[in-house]
C-alpha cells in the first residue's frame, strides 16, 4: 500500500510538497531583509518613538539656542546682569534683589513667561532658559563626539583583536585590561585635572585649557574597553563561525571577509551601543563639569550649570534642577532606545525575527 | 567501480600521514598542558568522479580531517597532495587558484549562511571572488545555479531564515559547486536535516555528481546514508583510518571489529530481515583523545581483543584489492 503511493508521486513532486510544508509562513515584510525588519520593530515600540520624538525636540530647541537667546530672552546668556531689571506684572524688578536681612543677593526667580528670565536667572544674573540651551548643546555635543571616539577605537581595537587574534589580540587585550583596570571616574578625574590644568602642548598640537576637545577626548577613551571587548569577543565568535569557514573556502580576502561577513554582523551591536554610550557620556560629561574639571568656562554646560545653581538650592532651586531634568529625560530617553533596538537587533533573536 | 581500477594517475586528492593536533588545557602551567590528536596520521587518496565516505562516531575527528583537506585547518604533520602538488604549505594567494577547484558543504546550513545576505549575493560571492564576469553574466549563473539545485529565480532576493533546512542547504550547494569545482568535501551535509529531507538532498548531490563529473569527500555518521552515496568507504576511529574498502565489500564483510559494530548497529526496516541477536553492543565510551589507549586504540572496547592488541599498534595493512585495515585479527 504505502509502496503503491510512493511510486504514484513523484520525487520532485514530493520534494515540492515537503519544502511547501516545511518552509516557514512569512509575512510580506520579512522579505524587506534585516534592516528593515528591525526597523518597523523600533516602529512599533511606542516608547522609543516618545523617546525618539522627545529627543529630536531637545535636539531642535538646544539647536536654536541663539535664536531663542535673540529674539525671545533679548540677553546675552554669557554676560553677567547684576545691575539689569526685568519687567514682571507691569513693573521693572532688578534681577538680582538683596536679601531684606542684607546679606547677598537672590537673582530673579522664574517668570513663566515666553520671554526674559523665563527660568529666572542664576547667580550672575544670566538667563536661565537661555543657558539651559546652549548648555544643552554642549552636553549633546560631546555626548556625541565622544561617543563616536569610542566606538571608533573600539571597533578598530575590537575587530583587529578578534579577527587576527595571535600577539595583536594578546597587546590590545593587555592595553584594555590596563584601561579597565582603574576606576572609571577616578581615571576621568586623573586625566581631567592634568589635562586642564595644562592643556595640551605637543610640537605644533597645541590644545588650550578650555577647548571642548579635552572632555571629548577623556570621555571618548575611557570608556573604549567597555565597548571593544564585546566586539572582540562578538567577532572572535564570528571569525570561527561556519559561514566565515565558507566564505575562506571561497578564496576570500581577509579584507573581503571583515566587510561582507563580520561588519554587517557588528554593526547592529555598535547601533545599540550608541545610544547607550551617548546616555553613559553625557552622565560623565556632566559629572566632571560639576566637579569643574569638565566643560570650562566660557563654554556652559548641563553639568555647570547645575554647579552654577549650587549655592542657590535653597532659595532658586530650579538653576540646578532644570538641567538636572534636561540630563535625566535625556538620559532615559536614549536607554529607551538602546533598549528597542537591542530588542529589535540582537543577534540571538534574530532567528525569531519574523 | 571501473573507475578505481589501475588508477593511481587519477588521483584527484591525497592526504600521507596527515596529523592534526590541538593544545588544550593550561597554556602556562605545562603539566596541565594537554595535546589532542583530532587526526593522527590518515593517509587515503580520492580517484577523480568516486565518491569516498568517511564514516565514524562523533569525535573520531572526521570533520577536523575534512577541514584540514581544505586548508580550513593547518595540519600539524603530512602532505595533502592535490592534482599531484602538495598544497599543504602554499600561501592564501598562492591557494587562491586551488580554492575554486575543492569547495566544501556544511553541516549546518544555517549556520553556513550568513543571515545578513540575500540568496543572490550567497550564490554570487564566489562568482565575484573568481571574476566570473560582467554583472549580467553573474545574476544569470546565479539563477541556473539555483534552478541546477532545486530552486528558482523567485528565491533570489530571500533571506536565508526565510527557507527550510532542506532548502538552505540547496543554498549552500549551489555555492560549492558555483565554480565548477573538482572536488567537493561534503561535512556531514544531511546529518541536520528531517530523514524525510535527507533523501532528497542525498538525490541532488547524487544528481550533481553525474551532470558535472564531481569527486566527493562525503563525510557522515549515518552508515545509511554513507552505503547509498560511496562507492568507498573509510571508518575512522579516534582519529586514523580502521579500514578502508569499497562500499558493499565494507558493508557485507567488514574486516576491523569497530566496523563490525557500526554495521551492526544500523536498524534494518524489514523485519524479517532484522539481525535478531547479532548486534554487537560495544563496551564502554570512545576514549578520551587527549589519553588514547596503548596499543590498537579499539582495544579496550574490542570484543576480539588479544594481548598484542594492547601493546602493538596495528598499521593500516592491505589484505585485498582496494582494501585495507588496521588490526591484528581481521575478521576476514
Amino acid at each position: 500500500m504505502a509502496s503503491e503511493i510512493g511510486a504514484a508521486i513523484s520525487d520532485q513532486d514530493y520534494a515540492r510538497v515537503l519544502d511547501a510544508w516545511t518552509a516557514p509562513e512569512l509575512p510580506a515584510s520579512a522579505a524587506q531583509g534585516y534592516w528593515h525588519a528591525a526597523l518597523a520593530k523600533v516602529r512599533r515600540n511606542r516608547a522609543a518613538m516618545v523617546a525618539v520624538v522627545a529627543l529630536f525636540l531637545f535636539l531642535t530647541s538646544c539647536v536654536m539656542a541663539p535664536l531663542y537667546a535673540h529674539l525671545v530672552a533679548h540677553i546675552n546668556p554669557f554676560k553677567s546682569n547684576l545691575d539689569g531689571t526685568v519687567l514682571i506684572g507691569g513693573k521693572q524688578v532688578p534681577v538680582m534683589q538683596s536679601a531684606s536681612n542684607g546679606l547677598g543677593v537672590t537673582p530673579v526667580g522664574p517668570t513663566w513667561r515666553f520671554g526674559p528670565y523665563m527660568l529666572g536667572a542664576d547667580g550672575q544674573g544670566r538667563d536661565v532658559a537661555a543657558r539651559l540651551l546652549y548648555g544643552g548643546r554642549v552636553s549633546l555635543l560631546v555626548g556625541a563626539a565622544s561617543t563616536v571616539i569610542c566606538l571608533s577605537f573600539a571597533v578598530l581595537l575590537g575587530i583587529a583583536a578578534g579577527f587576527y587574534g595571535g600577539i595583536i589580540n594578546r597587546v590590545i587585550s593587555v592595553m584594555l585590561d590596563i584601561l579597565w583596570a582603574f576606576p572609571i571616574y577616578l581615571l576621568a578625574i586623573s586625566l581631567s585635572i592634568i589635562l586642564i590644568n595644562s592643556g595640551i602642548r605637543i610640537g605644533p598640537l597645541v590644545v588650550h585649557s578650555d577647548d571642548l576637545i579635552l572632555p571629548i577626548a577623556i570621555i571618548g577613551i575611557i570608556y573604549v574597553p567597555y565597548v571593544a571587548r564585546p566586539i572582540r569577543a562578538q567577532v572572535m565568535t564570528l571569525r570561527r563561525s561556519d559561514f566565515v569557514m565558507a566564505s575562506i573556502c571561497l578564496g576570500a580576502s581577509d579584507l573581503r571577509i571583515l566587510r561582507r561577513e563580520i561588519l554587517p554582523n557588528v554593526a547592529s551591536t555598535l547601533i545599540v551601543f550608541t545610544p547607550i554610550m551617548m546616555a553613559l557620556n553625557i552622565i560623565t560629561e556632566a559629572s566632571l563639569s560639576f566637579l569643574g574639571i569638565g566643560v570650562q568656562p566660557p563654554s556652559a554646560s548641563w553639568g555647570t550649570i547645575i554647579r552654577d545653581g549650587e549655592h542657590l538650592l535653597y532659595t532658586r532651586p530650579l538653576v540646578s534642577i532644570a538641567p538636572g531634568l534636561a540630563i535625566v529625560i535625556t538620559v532615559v530617553a536614549l536607554n529607551i532606545l538602546g533598549d528597542a533596538l537591542r530588542d529589535a537587533l540582537d543577534p540571538r533573536a534574530k532567528l525569531t525575527l519574523h | 567501480m571501473n573507475m578505481l581500477t589501475g588508477a593511481t594517475g587519477r588521483v584527484l586528492l591525497e592526504a600521507r600521514s596527515v596529523s592534526k593536533r590541538f593544545n588544550v588545557g593550561s597554556r602556562i602551567v605545562p603539566a596541565l598542558r594537554k595535546t589532542v590528536h583530532a587526526v593522527d596520521g590518515v593517509s587515503l587518496q580520492v580517484v577523480r568522479g568516486e565518491t569516498l565516505g568517511i564514516v565514524g562516531e562523533s569525535g573520531c575527528g572526521k570533520s577536523t580531517l575534512g577541514r584540514c583537506l581544505v586548508r580550513l585547518h593547518e595540519v600539524s604533520e603530512g602532505e595533502i597532495i592535490f592534482e599531484g602538488r602538495d598544497i599543504t604549505r602554499l600561501s592564501r594567494r598562492a591557494l587562491r587558484p586551488i580554492r575554486r577547484k575543492i569547495q566544501m558543504v556544511f553541516q549546518d546550513p544555517a549556520a553556513s549562511l550568513n543571515p545578513r545576505h540575500r540568496v543572490r549575493d550567497v550564490v554570487a560571492e564566489p562568482l565575484i571572488i573568481h571574476e566570473f564576469g560582467t554583472h549580467s553574466e553573474i545574476d544569470a549563473r546565479v539563477v541556473e545555479l539555483l534552478r541546477v539545485v532545486g530552486l528558482s529565480a523567485d528565491h533570489l532576493e530571500r533571506f536565508p531564515h526565510e527557507f527550510s533546512g532542506g532548502q538552505r542547504q540547496r543554498i549552500g550547494i549551489a555555492r560549492a559547486i558555483a565554480l565548477e569545482p573538482d572536488l567537493v568535501i561534503a561535512d556531514e551535509p544531511v546529518s541536520a536535516l528531517d530523514v524525510s529531507v535527507q533523501a532528497q538532498v542525498v538525490n541532488l548531490f547524487q544528481d550533481l555528481q553525474e551532470r558535472l563529473g564531481l569527486t566527493y569527500i562525503f563525510i557522515a555518521h549515518d552508515l545509511s546514508v554513507i552505503r547509498q552515496v560511496a562507492n568507498r568507504v573509510a571508518v575512522m576511529y579516534l582519529g586514523s583510518v580502521v579500514e578502508t574498502g569499497l562500499t558493499e565489500a565494507v558493508f557485507d564483510h567488514p574486516a576491523h571489529p569497530y566496523t563490525q559494530a557500526l554495521i551492526s548497529a544500523v536498524p534494518v526496516p524489514d523485519p524479517d530481515r532484522a539481525h535478531r541477536g547479532r548486534r554487537i553492543l560495544l563496551k564502554g565510551d570512545v576514549p578520551n583523545p587527549a589519553a588514547p589507549p596503548s596499543g590498537c586504540r579499539f582495544h579496550p572496547r574490542c570484543s576480539y581483543a588479544q594481548a598484542t592488541c594492547r601493546d602493538v599498534r596495528p598499521a593500516l595493512t592491505r589484505i585485498g584489492p582496494h582494501r585495507e585495515v588496521a588490526c591484528h585479527f581481521p575478521l576476514v
